[in-house]
């Protein structure tokens, strides 16, 4: 039985790693009492597949993951057992079941939408979490010229080394007000821009930002409107 | 001040310092009287692997009256942002400084987590020396293996729990209590009053000294010679114990063990369940200070071990069961156990493991019903290469018995196999470590003679053999303890006469660092004076001295240099066994006349046998402890002895 889970990743779960993330996930669910089916071939491991992997430090309000179940269960009953047997910090806020034929979220996400704002007790860039103009005009101002900008290259470090990459056609919108700055983002096999990085291209320094994904898509376009949310697919 | 957030954000793997993993305790500390820090010098991954630090976080949990909170040394990384935002040391499950506790306990694990253990008090803002603690800190208590010489480490603590800590420490939180009185009569801060009688700091340490196992290195004086050897230790005021016996549990399966374990999120060093089966081990290997410390040999019933696996799969969610001891494959009733244990838990997925597979103690069979659910690489443990030099160390294992068991692991399909040998034993020659070689050519023989070895892929596949070296290190309470260190030249030499010896395409060769096991073997054996050398070292930024990358050798030198201390007088120099020795002190219950009598059988080439099987051989702990041998296997244990 195939259980497609909608999860909040929050404030106390956020440094917890990606791998780190999906061995608790496998313990919680062997606590849970809830039998999750294993791969077959030479190396079996448990069919768990999270839509997309979170950074480190970021929290997830409407995460997304898929277990198969040897036995059937009750999706509400799938989410109360998670949650009693989850860390602080991971919590199910919904479940459903889906056909075995379904789209996967773990292969067709492509889009995200995310949220930043000024974490507190920094002080370093002033205070603009109540989004005062002052603080709000360069931010606004950053986010025009980025927007119109042909390209914006940036290098990514990564185990491979260095990289440069053009992040300006990998982010579909930034918007700024209220002091949070929402981003809508590539996520996925065809390129991923990095919150991080965006952050960093407007000149901002991501040290000083909080930053939650809303929500994980399968992008149709440049238009977020015409985008499915993984939990529909 | 920067936001604990904002320090995480710089640093490696960030969730070492945050807690909140599953089966946490975390308690709202105005609710409770005591506050007890239990501090692991070394990093997260290794400090939640060691499971006397569980054992005691579930004890003191257990009170109502007490939160114990748990506190590793933070990597670089972190301790340069901690100390560049001047965020002092805290303990992970409430983030509130360590200085603010009032018991904070120590796990003295290995000697070369020493700096560490200054480094995590400087951090804390804790004074490095008890005697410059004030009634504003808490008290420093030590615990762990090296506790059974805490001499380098006298000066930095306040107390001292030897042996068993499980009841010691409802003792030490009692005597407390008394002490201080109730923090509802004046708050927390009462013990800053010094005592609700008035006695003062000193007032808790005189209550805590007459608890059994409790040494307060403060009040004991210790005098040289103008030689430089310990002239006496003595208690400097009435009422204080001339010698200091170690605590030890009676019956293991009288004793709560924990069932709701906290299960991490990093990948720690043993990501596993752990059931401790026995504790002790009589095999009597004359190197071994576990093996004289930890007497004597008591073990949990199967029973008990199995509801426990059970529980503990429950509660946990883990996929693998280890069967912990110093030697399972000693535990009397091991086949039956771990055939219960497979069958029971196998079909769900979770496996069973030993530590370490030490086939000397082992039958292949068993190991194969190990193998089937996890794989696990053979261990060999044979210590010393020639039979003369094995029957020195008492290390009870033939050539015959070796290769037999090679064979066996061969034929069922094994193809890599790891042989642990120790170099700078005493009597060794050249001619033992060659017979380490010919061990190894042996056991390669062995393979090609079984052949037919296949891989899942039908490939052919060649034998892995592993020649792993240590440095012998003589530890305190050992037979060994009057014997000198090899000199580091000595050690050298050694290696690198097997380096050339072994040909390469036999086997892989590893050896630890010669420099490491030396400043170990000063501290194994050293004295209240090496504490300045600590203090020194620390001083010149020795830390994480057990992860090669931060070992330097050369600043250690320099520290014993600059406060006038010859290592080598600690390290490589024989005593006579009427030597006072730093530890005298302090008992394991094993008698002196006893580890005596095995150095003199030990120079005469004598075997002496484990008293499991073959009846006591007088180590006298049993009768000085009050407690017994206990082996809880009933008909297969009578057996399996038989
Ligand atoms: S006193 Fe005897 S039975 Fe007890 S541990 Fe020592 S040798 Fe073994």
């Amino acid at each position: 039985m195939r259980i497609r889970a909608e999860f909040v990743k929050g404030d106390r779960a956020r440094y917890v790693s990606h791998l780190d993330f999906i061995r608790t996930w496998e313990r919680a669910m062997r606590r849970a009492g809830l039998p999750v089916a294993m791969s077959q071939g030479f190396n079996p491991h448990p069919k768990m597949a999270p839509a997309a992997s979170l950074p480190v430090g970021q929290t997830g309000r409407s995460e997304v993951i898929e277990v198969t179940l040897t036995e059937p269960v009750e999706p509400d009953d799938f989410a109360r057992r998670v949650n009693a047997a989850m860390p602080e910090g991971f919590r199910v806020t919904r479940a459903k079941e889906v056909p075995a034929e379904a789209e996967s979220p773990a292969s067709s996400v492509s889009g995200a939408t995310y949220v930043a704002w000024l974490s507190d007790e920094t002080g370093a860039a002033g205070t603009a979490s109540d989004g005062d103009a002052a603080a709000s005009r360069p931010v606004a101002e950053a986010i025009e010229r980025f927007m119109s900008a042909r390209e914006v290259r940036v290098t990514r470090k990564s185990d491979k080394g260095e990289r440069e990459v053009d992040l300006r056609p990998l982010v579909f919108e930034l918007r700024w007000g209220d002091g949070r700055l929402t981003m809508v983002l590539a996520a996925g096999r065809e390129g991923t821009a990095r919150p991080v990085d965006v952050l960093s291209a407007l000149g901002l320094d991501p040290d000083d930002w909080r930053v939650e994904r809303t929500g994980l898509f399968k992008a149709a376009g440049p238009d977020p409107v015409k985008w499915t949310a993984a939990w529909d697919l | 001040m920067v936001s604990f957030e904002r320090l995480l954000s710089k640093v490696t793997k960030p969730a070492r310092y945050t807690g909140g993993e599953w089966n946490e305790v975390r308690k709202d500390h105005d609710a409770v009287e005591v506050l007890f820090a239990l501090a692991f010098p070394d990093v997260y991954e290794v400090g939640m692997s060691h499971l006397g630090l569980r054992l005691l976080y579930h004890e003191l949990n257990k009170r109502p009256d007490t939160a114990a909170e748990r506190v590793f040394s933070p990597w670089v990384d972190m301790e340069a942002a901690m100390r560049q935002a001047g965020r002092p040391l805290f303990a992970l499950e409430s983030r509130a400084p360590v200085r603010d506790f009032d018991l904070v306990g120590v796990t003295l694990q290995y000697e070369m987590s020493f700096t560490n253990i200054l480094n995590l008090l400087d951090l804390a803002g804790i004074p490095l020396l008890a005697a410059e603690r004030g009634p504003d800190d808490p008290f420093l208590v030590a615990g762990g293996p090296c506790a059974f010489n805490p001499e380098p480490v006298a000066d930095f603590f306040d107390l001292v729990v030897l042996g068993e800590g499980e009841e010691a420490v409802h003792d030490l939180v009692q005597a407390y209590l008394e002490w201080r009185g109730s923090r509802r009569d004046g708050g927390r801060r009462a013990r800053r009053a010094a005592g609700k009688a008035g006695e003062g700091r000193e007032g808790f340490l005189v209550r805590a000294a007459s608890i059994p196992g409790v040494y307060v290195p403060s009040f004991y004086d210790v005098t040289y010679r103008s030689d430089g050897r310990l002239e006496s230790i003595r208690p400097n005021r009435p009422g204080v114990p001339a010698v200091v016996a170690k605590r030890v549990v009676r019956d293991l399966d009288e004793l709560d063990y924990p069932t709701d374990p906290i299960v991490p999120f990093l990948d720690i060093v043993h990501d596993r369940i752990m059931v401790e089966v026995f504790r002790g081990c009589t095999r009597g290997c004359r190197f071994c200070q576990a093996g004289v410390i930890y007497r004597p040999v008591r073990e949990r019933s199967p029973e008990k071990v199995k509801g426990l696996a059970a529980e503990l799969v429950r509660k946990t969610g883990y996929n693998e069961i280890s069967l912990t001891s110093l030697s399972s494959g000693d535990y009397s009733t091991i086949a039956q156990t771990l055939r219960d244990l497979i069958e029971k838990h196998g079909p769900a997925g979770v496996g069973v493991s030993l530590p370490s597979l030490r086939v000397d103690s082992f039958d292949v069979a068993l190991a194969e019903e190990v193998q089937k659910v996890r794989k696990t690489g053979l261990t060999f443990a044979p210590e010393a290469g020639t039979q003369r030099l094995r029957d020195v160390i008492n290390k009870n294992v033939t050539e015959e018995d070796l290769l037999r068991t090679a064979r066996a692991a061969f034929s069922s399909g094994w193809n890599a196999i790891k042989l642990y040998f120790m170099i700078g034993l005493p009597t060794e020659t050249d001619e033992d470590l060659l017979g380490l070689v010919d061990l190894a050519q042996k056991i390669s023989r062995v393979y090609d003679e079984v052949g037919h070895h296949r891989g899942p892929r039908g490939n052919r596949r060649a034998l892995r053999l592993t020649v792993s070296t240590s440095s012998f290190v003589p530890k305190a309470h050992t037979p060994f303890q009057w014997e000198p260190q090899t000199p580091l030249d000595g050690l050298r030499r050694k290696q690198d006469l097997l380096r050339h010896r072994l040909p390469r395409r036999l086997a892989e060769f590893n050896w630890h660092d010669a420099n490491l096991s030396f400043i170990e073997g000063v501290f194994a054996r050293g004295d209240r004076r090496l504490g300045r050398a600590l203090l020194e070292a620390h001083r010149r930024g020795c830390h994480f001295d057990a992860w090669s990358d931060h070992f330097r050798f050369d600043e250690w030198l320099a520290a014993f240099a600059a406060v006038g201390l010859d290592p080598t007088f600690y390290a490589n120099r024989p005593r006579s066994y009427d030597e006072v020795l730093p530890w005298d002190h302090l008992s394991s219950g094993v008698a002196r006349e006893f580890l005596i009598e095995e150095h003199r059988r030990a120079m005469a080439g004598e075997s002496t046998p484990d008293c499991r099987t073959a009846g006591c051989t007088l180590c006298e702990v049993c009768p000085t402890l009050d407690v017994d041998l206990s082996l809880k296997g009933g008909a297969e244990a009578s057996a399996h002895q038989g």
